[in-house]
């Protein structure tokens, strides 16, 4: 895959949840390859951003192009990993039969999967470390073993662009690893991927460039510059403690962000 | 096995049976992605709106079949419509009633008023003329081709939404595919079991499976087993015990069921358990 061409480009983005404008003109580009952290307070517009990149939230204004197609109307492959699934884990599936989910597209209309499919989904599920839990019904599942077959439906879908909305929230030490291994193996094969998170310190140390939202784009560059202190202070302003110091700046949020340092 | 031929040799309970196993089939297979989905009220709802559609073209001698589809998608449509101005049930509920109504009145001006409410009601199994039965084996036949080809877009759309939105496969084109199916079975089930008991044979045999089973192919296997189970051992039921067919039918279904919820009890599979 050409590594600097580029994967998804937004223009002059603004996008309306539930009546109100919760991001404003974004405009910004991500090239292959790259690992793209969204950070910002709740409400930031994170969420929001990538359910207007998926196609879930209808454009307000500008648009989005995923690698030279515009989703609202072009067949693109984006995976998502919402931060909540809210599905019936009563759904009589397995965990194989959710990844498979993910290959309908490459399966299309009228047939049935192909042993190729399978095996993507194999391996889909042996990157999360659910291979030997592929024919349990979902309902079985822990919370965090449910994330990690969601992320494995992303991936089977083999999309270039992948998006994670809080990937970390709430899931146990086990998943936790398995997404961060994860993640480094999406570098390897060059999968551009734009992750929401809470967690300043993770942002800083995964990200190639980081997006700094609140309502709209306050930074997006390299980690040292997209959080310097005073891009922090204008997105996160009260909520916010910067201590600056020789080594570094120790940032205290006392919203539902972690401290970290820099 | 005289007691198993033997009503066999009148040909309308040999159409009553064929009938009625066709639409133990198609109703279950259906009604597979009506509970999986949750749709149970609007199932009931469609079932019942269809009535006035069925009284037109009574009163004017047209194919029951055709007036009951046209209202069914028009119910379908107005229900569509509605939910953008106020809540999914309520729409339902409003349109339900009223359909059914209007149903009731235009019938209530024919002399024999209550035996044709009461077979459009609770069905006519034992009065379904091979014409009839060519015409439903022609719906359900349509209705099983069209759910095979989009069985695993329907699930999926069925399991999440959010997937098939990213994933940008039609889910309108999917969501009226699904309502047009459920029009087409209900009317098929008609003469069965009527449209009050629709529902019945649409939701208790999948219900019943998802009990047992833990894949939605078996469920619907198991859904069209049940379903045809039901309607043999319904009509047998109604020949020797003297009572309505429909309601037979429906009763061994609910028998099904309750088994299935002891039995599945005593597996301790685990069910509705909250995320």
């Amino acid at each position: 895959m050409a590594e600097r061409c580029e994967v998804l480009r937004v223009e002059n983005l603004t996008v309306a949840y539930n009546g109100q404008v919760a991001l404003r003109d974004a405009t910004f580009t991500v090239l292959g390859g790259e690992r793209v952290a969204v950070v910002g307070p709740n409400g930031a517009g994170k969420s929001t951003l990538f359910k207007a990149i998926v196609g879930l939230l209808p454009v307000e204004s500008g648009w989005v192009e995923v690698i030279g197609c515009d989703p609202q109307r072009e067949r693109v492959s984006v995976g998502y990993v919402p931060q909540r699934e809210d599905v019936d884990l009563t759904f009589p599936v397995t965990v194989s039969d959710v990844v498979m989910m993910g290959r309908v597209r490459h399966i299309g209309w009228l047939r049935r999967p192909s042993r190729r499919d399978r095996e993507v989904v194999r391996w889909a599920l042996e990157q999360v470390g659910l291979a030997e839990l592929a024919n349990r019904p979902l309902g079985e599942l822990s919370g965090g073993q449910v994330q990690r077959a969601f992320i494995a439906r992303a991936l089977a879908q083999e999309a270039p662009l992948m998006l994670m909305d809080e990937p970390f929230a709430g899931v146990d030490a086990a998943s936790e690893e398995a997404i961060l291994h994860l993640l480094d193996r999406l570098r390897e094969r060059r999968v551009t991927v734009l992750l929401a998170t809470h967690d300043l310190q993770m942002a800083t140390q995964w990200s190639d460039r980081v997006l700094l939202l609140n309502g709209a784009v306050i930074a997006y560059g390299p980690p040292a510059e997209a959080l310097c202190s005073d891009a922090l202070r204008r997105a996160y302003g009260e909520q916010l403690t910067l201590w600056e110091h020789e080594r570094g700046t120790l940032v205290l949020c006392d919203g539902h962000c972690s401290g970290g340092r820099r | 096995m005289e007691w198993l031929i033997g009503p066999l040799t009148y040909p309308f309970m040999i159409r009553g049976l064929l009938a009625a196993m066709l639409v133990g089939v198609v109703c279950a297979v259906l009604g597979t992605y009506v509970v999986l989905r949750g749709m149970a009220f609007f199932g009931d709802a469609l079932a019942h709106a269809i009535l006035p559609g069925v009284a037109v073209a009574y009163l004017a001698r047209w194919p029951l079949s055709g007036g009951a589809l046209a209202a069914g998608l028009l119910a379908a449509a107005a229900i569509g419509y509605l939910q953008n101005r106020v809540r999914e049930d309520t729409a339902i509920g409003i349109v339900f009633s009223g359909a059914f109504a209007l149903g009731i009145v235009l019938l209530s001006t024919v002399r024999t008023y209550t035996v044709d409410l009461t077979h459009f009601l609770f069905g006519n199994v034992l009065g379904v003329s091979a014409a009839d039965l060519i015409v439903m084996a022609a719906l359900s036949g349509g209705v099983l081709l069209l759910t095979m080809a989009f069985h695993k877009e329907l699930v999926l759309v069925a399991f999440d939404p959010v997937l098939a939105t990213v994933l940008r496969l039609p889910t309108t084109f999917l969501r009226y595919l699904l309502l047009l199916l459920l029009a087409v079975t209900v009317v098929a089930a008609l003469q069965v079991v009527g449209v009050a008991l629709v529902v019945a044979m649409l939701v208790t045999p999948p219900a019943t499976a998802h009990l047992l089973v833990r894949r939605v192919g078996p469920m619907m296997g198991l859904a069209a087993l049940l379903g045809i189970l039901s309607a043999v051992a319904g009509l047998y039921g109604s020949y020797y015990l003297n009572i309505p067919s429909g309601p037979a039918m429906v009763l061994v279904c609910t028998g099904m069921f309750l088994v299935s919820l002891i039995l599945s009890r005593r597996a301790g599979w685990p069910r509705r358990r909250n995320p």
